[in-house]
């Protein structure tokens, strides 16, 4: 084969990785419904306070929406939770994990594993974790989502934003979090969280989109 | 046999494949060099590709009288290339789209001029990947240990001093004020660009594998090393004159400074390395 088709044969490949790039798009996705609509109380549990990403840090994650709130039941047990979601667009920015934003912190993982939550209808692939700074604990639940399917680690994050964009031009993704401050008493942490996933995880799947 | 320099019309090919992967490579190499501008840790990725220019000008000789003897595993390399374009892409991983190029350059050399050289022409376009930012989550997953590492030995070094501090993950608590170890001084950002300089410097100036080696495997305790002493004096500034000195003018200055007390132990280590040859 001489030279100049094999210079003609790389631009053509060239070519057709280019034209790809140029149109394909991901389509923006919206949540499945505004997060401002979020019950402040559901099952026994009461919203009592809400917070504010620092606007750098809104620059820096760019969530399509998000909801930081802290619910307590009436025996006044408490619980945190931070649900942020990505419409997959242009502008839309992607999940940070927390194995990576907490240690920059200042928090020190004491454990973590991946486990499955059976709740109810479905089962939920989360990473199950204990955070350490000083003498507070943070017992911490979290977990990936894109098209309904539940992930706990980031290389499958990867993957399926890949093969999302791929197969079906989605990219949108959300990241939730829950978690119980305290000083030590895991099991009852883990227990009152459990509890408030099962109450609300219907309710969460609610707000993104299938 | 066909050498490189009977090929006259071969120049005219190059420019036709530059300037098509200008056109595909151009949304993704524009962010880069912007990166470079706005990223003081990057600024050096203006001048890897000259440097990767003047290491291909320094091997003239040889390519000039090397064989032309088309491979086809090239496209082999090619394809793979293309692969990382568009997995990279589709996921948003700049590193693997940038990077990209750097295979798709390298398949085309194969490909078109053969393995001999492919073989003159590896160091520099190896050099290439020096100019990418390197991706979030290896910077990530080195950037934190190396930061509590950093902060360890620091604050080791403090309380021997006798100061008094309390420390956090990557915090450090004095009486009177609290200090983060930022990404910046883990160290990661002065290595990368300690090892670019340091592997131009070990290509040009040094000729044996053992000077280069040393000389390039020596950047990351070295910066490891001038950024755990620029926390160290972070720290006593914190402890005797207050926080303003810390992080005002200090701060900036320290930054310059502990990359130049960096080259100038790396080029002193390169005239040992010269003696004991």
């Amino acid at each position: 084969m001489n030279i100049r088709f094999r210079f003609i044969f790389i631009m053509l490949l060239l070519a057709g990785a280019g034209t790809y790039m140029a149109f394909h798009r991901d389509l923006e996705v919206p949540p499945g419904r505004p997060f401002e609509e979020f019950p402040a109380s559901h099952a026994g549990w009461r919203m009592i306070g809400q917070a504010n990403l620092s606007k750098n840090i809104v620059k820096v994650l760019m969530p399509t929406d998000y909801l930081s709130r802290r619910y307590a039941r009436e025996d006044g047990s408490t619980v945190d939770m931070y649900l942020s979601f990505f419409d997959g667009g242009p502008d839309s920015g992607r999940i940070h994990s927390p194995k990576h934003c907490l240690p920059g912190g200042g928090w020190t993982e004491l454990s973590s594993r991946h486990v499955t939550l059976d709740l109810g209808r479905e089962a939920v692939n989360l990473v199950q974790a204990v955070y350490a700074m000083g003498n507070n604990r943070e017992v911490i639940y979290y977990w990936f989502s894109m098209r309904g399917k539940t992930m706990s680690d980031e290389l499958s994050l990867k993957l399926a934003e890949i093969t999302g964009s791929m197969f079906h031009r989605r990219r949108d993704q959300s990241f939730m979090r829950i978690s119980v401050q305290g000083d030590g008493a895991q099991e009852e942490a883990e227990r009152r969280i459990e509890g408030f996933l099962r109450d609300f995880y219907p309710v969460i799947r609610d707000f993104l989109p299938n | 046999m066909e050498l490189l320099k009977n090929q006259k019309n071969l120049i005219i090919w190059v420019v036709f494949l530059a300037v098509a992967a200008g056109v595909v490579y151009w949304p993704i190499v524009v962010p880069m060099v912007r990166q470079w501008a706005a990223d003081d840790n990057y600024s050096h990725g203006f001048l890897v590709p000259f440097i990767a220019g003047y290491l291909v000008y320094m091997r003239r000789d040889d390519l000039l009288k090397a064989e032309v003897k088309p491979a086809e595993s090239g496209m082999g390399l090619i394809l793979f290339g293309l692969a990382m374009l568009l997995f990279g892409w589709l996921g948003t991983e700049y590193f693997t789209m940038r990077a990209s190029l750097v295979v798709i350059i390298a398949g085309s050399v194969l490909y078109i001029l053969g393995w001999k050289i492919f073989g003159i022409l590896l160091a520099p376009l190896a050099y290439l990947l020096l100019m990418i930012p390197i991706p979030y989550i290896i910077y990530d997953a080195a950037a934190f240990p190396l930061k509590l590492f950093v902060t360890k030995v620091s604050v080791l070094a403090l309380k021997a001093m006798g100061i008094v501090i309390w420390q956090e993950g990557n915090i450090l608590m004095f009486p009177s004020i609290t200090l983060e170890v930022a990404d910046a001084c883990s160290g990661l950002r002065s290595i990368m660009s300690l090892l670019a300089l340091g592997t131009a410097y070990a290509f040009v100036l040094h000729s044996s594998v053992r000077d280069r080696v040393v000389l390039i495997a020596s950047t990351l305790p070295i910066a490891v090393f001038t950024n755990c002493l620029r926390v160290i004096a972070t720290g006593v500034l914190a402890q005797y004159f207050g926080a303003a000195a810390a992080e005002g003018f200090f701060h900036e200055f320290a930054g310059f400074f502990v990359f130049f007390a960096a080259v100038v132990m790396f080029v002193a280590l390169g005239a040992a390395l010269k003696r004991w040859s």
